[in-house]
Order: C-alpha cells, then structure tokens, then sequence
C-alpha cells in the first residue's frame, strides 16, 4: 500500500508518516505543489492525502487536473483554512474524503482503510479478529458464529479499535471517531459504550476471552487484543 | 378666555368710536333734526338694530336744558357716573384744550397762558361756564364709563369742550349678545374647518418632513452584524438631513470596520493556532503510540484529551467568525432528523443516567435539506447538554414534527434551577449555566451559541421557549428549503 502525502509543513508530515508507516502504509512524502502534482499523475500510488495550502501549486488545482486528466486514485483533503468551503469545493472537485486540522493519525488511517475498502471491493468487507468478526457491510457482528445484537455505535466503536487490533486508543480519539464532534456529556460515554459492548458478547461467550477482548488500558482507553 | 379677549377688545373698539361719536356731537352745530338725524346715524354705524340702544345726551348752552334723546331714562343724571380718566382722543382737539376749573356759572373761565400752544383758548361767552356735569373732566378729551340703566348695561362716553359737553351711550348687552353670536359661528362653523385645514397641513408637511427620517429608520432597522454594507443615499431633497446621515453612514463605516476586524481577527487566530494544534496533537498521539510505560501513557493521554479540547474550541471559534461574517458554507443533502436523534436518545440510555425518565416523539423519519455535519454538530450539542446538566430523577423529553414550512424539534429537560438572568444568557458565548453551582464542568460556552447560528444559517433558529425554572425548553426550527 503505497500512500502519496503532499504536505509542506514537515513537522505534520512526519508524524504522519510515522502513523501510517505503523498501520503498515508506505509513505512517500512531497512538500511541493507543482512535484506532488508530478507524482500523482503516474498513478503509482493506492491513495494521496493532500492538503490545500503548498507552495507553487495549491491542492485544489493538482485535485482539479488530477481528475480531468483521468487520474482516479482516491484522495482525502486535509483542510484548514475555511473547514466548511473547502469541504464543499473539495468533494465538488472530485475529492473522496477530508479531514480537517487538527486531526487524529488514527482517524487519517481508518479513513484511508475505509476508501481503500470501497474500491476494492467485498473482500476486505469482513473484519475479523480471532473469533470475533465484522460484516461491514451488513454492519453484522458475530461471535462463534453467533450473531452479536449492536447498535450502531457499538459497532462503529468496536470496528474502530478491530481495525487497528493491538493499538491503544484514547477515550478523545474513539469519542470523535464514533459520536463526532460536540459531543460532550460529562460523563464517559466511551466506558459506557464498551461496558454493554462486553456484556453483549459475553452472553453468547461465557468464557473469559469475550470479556477481555476489549482490554481497559487504565487511565489511558482501550485496545483490542490481538490474540487471546 | 378667547372670549374674554374678544370682549375686552370689542368694548375697546366701542370705546373708541363713542369717543369719536361723542367729539362729532359735541362739535357739530346741531339742530333737532339734525340731533334725531345723528341719533340713527350713529346707530348704524354702531350696527344697533335700533335707536333705542343708544342714548345721546348734549349740554351747549349752560342756560337751557341739555338735549337728549328720546330713549334716555327720565331721571338719569350723567353727574352721577363714575367716570374714568379722561383721554385724548387721537388726533388734534377740534377745540382748544383748556383746564375747565371749577368757576362760577356763566362766567366763562379766565385768560391763562397757553401752556401747550394747541388751540386757541376762546373768550367764552356761550361756553359753559362750569363743567356740566360737575366732573373735573379736561376740556377736549374722552371719558369713559360703564353703568346700568333700565336693567342693561350701558357704555358711555362723554366728550367735553369749552362750550359743550356731549354723552354718548351704547347699549352693552346688546353688543356682548352680537359678539356671542360671531363666536358660536366660529365654534360651529369657521373653527372645525379651519382646524381640519391646519391638520390636516400638519400631517402633509410632518409626512414630508419625515420621510428621510423614515428611510433612516428603514436603514437601520435592516442593518444588523451580518448586513452592515447598507448606507442611506444622500438625495437632493434632504439638505436638513445631510449631516445626520452623513453622520450615520459614517458611523456604519466604522462599525463594519471594526467589526469586520473582530471577525478576521478571531478568524485569523484560530486559523493561526490550527497548525500549531495539528502538529502538537500528532506528535503526542505518535508518542502514545510508541510509549510503552503506563505512566507515560497515562500522562501523554491526559495531554491529547487537552489538546482535542483545544482543537474544539479553536474549531467552533472559526465557525462562529464564519457564521458572523455570514460565511457558513452549507453543503445540503437530506438529513433524517428523526433518525439522528434516536441514536442520540439511545446513548442517553448507554449513558446510563440516574432515573432519569426519556420519553420521545421522533416521528417517521422525517428530513431536512440541510448540513448533515453541522446538523449533527447541533443536535450533538443539544442533547448532551440535556444528558449533562439534568438532575437525577429528573426527565428529558424530545420530539420532532413536520411543519408546513420545516421541521420543528422540541428538546425539553427537567434542570436545577436556571434562574431567569441564566435563561438571558444561555447563548451568550463562554457562559456556563451551572458556574453559579459550583462544580466544574466540562464544555466551554460556545456550543449552544453555535447551535444557534447552525440554526440560522440554515434560515432557522434555535430559541429557549418559556418554562418553569427547573425546566429547559429548546426549540429548533429548520426550514424546508
């Protein structure tokens, strides 16, 4: 999986690199309008994260020629300066996602996952992790082979912390990725969350394993265990 | 008191022409029919409507009897009036003006200097030797006085000179009645017309007067922060009001200014505080990542808490500059409104509240053409603020109905007392409802004055509806565009 960044502030584009490098993306990274913009075009690359304001040539117009010379590589914008408009003018361009600053690597990756899986095709639909697994289209959870009842919630959150199986997640990052901004109840819904998730695969699993699937990490959030 | 006026006035003009009714009888050689025939002609000229309101008297010849005339009273002796202070009528005396002394009769009134050179003072052989009527009145001059005879009041006025001295008497009744009667026509007749003319004129030229004045108040009223482009044109018409529009236009030129400054500025500096936050949250999530300690973890996560915090803050001060400038860019796709806010209700009851009861009327799932992300930002806001701040045992109740013109969202909970002065600031950006109870709270203030402009900006509007005190009201109204 080759990921093009084009980016020209070096500090984000390095712990992006970082990040995607981790989730197991090959990153090539170019500061460069008008170079990014070159390297796009040979349509080597499964995917290209660019971002809006670069020198020499802006995202917006690389997105715009892009797709007029036919290039259909999937791209996520990064937007900054106007969120709303940039959204908008962005996707009327022909951009398949965005995400604005600041933003969570984690959530740049499982964007990433996502697109790539919509062009792909069914293969990659199901998510599975030692007896637990997801039907991301039919949004079905099963468990031994017995079907899990979530919301969907529930299911966003676990296909969330699945995806990256081993990797810790804050309460901050899963509370964006699954109730989005503004939500703020004072209370920990995440916990919440995860405590019926448990509950609801321990009453098809009564052995221990379901219970930890979703290991507390204390003080910090949660991961998916790997392998019991 | 108008007719008070008008009486003091009329009896002033009376006064005069007595006066000079008195002089012309005193001075004009007059025989019987000549004093019959100046009897009706006064008269008429008085407008009487018969000799009988007017008395003539006149004195010549001390020796014989005075003349009078024919309505005079038997018995009435001018000797007896009060007579005012006489004046000189206007005009040069007919007759020299001569101290008439109290003499002895017959004897016409010795040589004395002339003091004043007016008039040449007559040997007086026929003059009257002693004033008539026994008044120090001074010769050639008017007095005057009011009294009652035959039950009217009568105006009378007496002219002497050298050798004569003449009374003449209007019947005062008769003039008060004529007077009265020129008022009623007034009242009734001149004074309604003439005062719908002068209304009426009023109301043309106030309408005139004021037009500018409208259009000022028309200008003003469509101005508010997102329209402040609106001048008032200068039009020939309104020199009085150059200056006051002028100074108006040149008021609004430096409030849009300014407050086109504040928005860049909160505009720019979120924007500014963007890169900084996106480089700082990556590298403590890729710390994190890396970290192995659970100390470090734990610390390192309590840092991405506050950096996703910050990140929320600068994020709803650029919508709200956005929304200020009136810069909100929409991007509309149908949004099930019934749909979001099940979920939403739903993860109160994940959320577990204490015996709080959630009863919700969400419809079918009824939609909007509207910003699904910043729809779903709104409601987000709505409902955990209702999540966060009811009191256990208390109830949150929601429910959403289609409208002829848009869907409406009724969001009500039960609350600890929002006081009134609270209610009047709920929107007011950085308020915090609950910072009068002590406990720290979450959240900054800014999510339900952004609600609003959400609303708005979809030509909504989000508003608190009136509620006991322990209760909140919201209702959302979006429009179907």
């Amino acid at each position: 999986m080759q990921v093009l960044l084009i980016e020209d502030e070096k500090r984000i584009s390095d712990f992006v690199c970082s990040g995607l490098n981790d989730r197991g993306f090959a990153v090539q990274v170019c500061a460069d309008g008008n170079e990014g913009f070159k390297l796009a075009r040979q349509g080597l690359h499964s995917i290209i994260v660019l971002d809006i304001m670069l020198p020499g040539r802006d995202g917006f117009s690389i997105l715009k020629e892009l797709r007029a010379s036919g290039t259909d590589t999937p791209i996520i914008l990064l937007t900054a300066r106007n969120e709303l408009g940039d959204r908008i003018d962005g996707l009327s361009l022909g951009a398949d996602d965005y995400l604005a600053k600041p933003f969570f690597v984690e959530e740049l990756a499982a964007r990433i996952q996502a697109l790539l899986r919509r062009k792909s095709g069914s293969r990659q639909n199901i998510l599975q992790v030692g007896n637990f697994s997801l039907d991301r289209i039919a949004r079905l959870a099963t468990c031994h082979g017995h079907t899990v009842e979530l919301t969907s919630r529930e299911f966003t959150l676990i296909e969330f912390l699945m995806r990256s199986a081993g990797q810790l997640f804050t309460r901050t990052q899963i509370l964006e990725h699954v109730w989005g901004y503004d939500f703020d109840t004072g209370t920990n819904i995440v916990d919440s969350c995860v405590k019926r998730i448990r509950k609801k695969i321990a009453s098809i699993d009564s052995s221990a394993e379901a219970d930890s699937a979703i290991e507390s990490v204390r003080g910090v959030g949660y991961r998916y265990r790997l392998e019991p | 008191m108008a007719w008070i006026n008008g009486y003091a006035q009329q009896v002033k003009l009376l006064d005069t022409r007595l006066c000079s009714e008195a002089q012309r009888l005193v001075t004009q050689p007059m025989s019987e029919t000549g004093f019959k025939r100046f009897e009706g002609d006064v008269a008429a000229k008085l407008q009487l409507q018969s000799t009988s309101q007017l008395l003539l008297w006149l004195q010549g010849n001390p020796a014989r009897p005075p003349l009078h005339s024919d309505a005079w009273p038997e018995g009435l002796d001018p000797k007896t009036f009060a007579w005012g202070k006489p004046t000189k009528p206007s005009g040069p005396p007919p007759d020299a003006a001569r101290p008439n002394h109290m003499g002895e009769p017959g004897e016409p009134p010795p040589r004395r200097p002339e003091p004043e050179g007016n008039g040449r003072p007559r040997p007086g052989d026929n003059g009257p030797g002693q004033d008539p009527n026994g008044i120090n009145a001074e010769l050639g001059s008017c007095a005057l006085t009011t009294f009652k005879s035959m039950g009217e009041e009568w105006r009378a006025a007496r002219y002497t000179t050298l050798y004569a001295s003449g009374l003449l008497a209007a019947d005062l009744t008769f003039i008060r009645a004529g007077l009265r009667d020129t008022y009623k026509s007034i009242t009734l007749g001149v004074a309604p017309l003439a005062l719908l003319l002068t209304g009426m004129g009023a109301w043309l030229l106030s309408l005139l007067a004021m037009r500018p004045v409208n259009r000022l108040r028309v200008n003003m009223q469509a101005v508010n922060q997102k329209v402040l482009n609106q001048r008032v044109t200068l039009d020939q018409e309104d020199h009085e009001f150059r200056s006051l529009i002028d100074a108006y236009n040149k008021m609004l030129d430096r409030l849009e200014l300014s407050f086109h400054q504040a928005s860049r500025f909160s505009a720019d500096a979120a924007h500014e505080l963007r890169t900084p936050l996106t480089i700082l949250q990556g590298q403590i999530e890729q710390a994190l990542r890396m970290s192995d300690g659970q100390s470090n973890q734990v610390h390192l996560s309590q840092m991405l808490d506050e950096t996703g915090r910050l990140s929320g803050i600068t994020r709803k001060l650029l919508l709200l500059s956005q929304a200020d400038a009136g810069h909100l860019a929409l991007m509309l796709t149908p949004v099930d409104i019934s749909h979001m806010l099940k979920e939403l209700l739903n993860d109160a009851q994940m959320l577990d509240l204490q015996n709080v009861t959630i009863s919700s009327d969400l419809g079918d799932h009824i939609a909007v053409h509207a910003d699904g992300q910043l729809v779903g930002q709104l409601l987000n806001n709505l409902c955990s603020n209702a999540f966060k701040y009811t009191p256990p045992g208390g109830w949150i109740k929601a429910k959403v109905r289609t409208l002829p013109t848009g869907v409406e969202v009724l969001l009500s909970n039960s609350a600890a007392g929002i006081t009134l002065a609270m209610r009047a600031r709920l929107f007011d950006r950085f308020f915090r409802g609950d910072a009068a109870h002590g406990r720290a709270t979450d959240g900054h203030g800014l999510g339900l004055s952004l609600a609003r402009e959400i609303a708005r900006a979809h030509g909504g509007d989000l508003t608190l509806q009136d509620s006991p005190l322990d209760a909140v009201h919201l209702r959302l109204w979006l429009p179907t565009v």
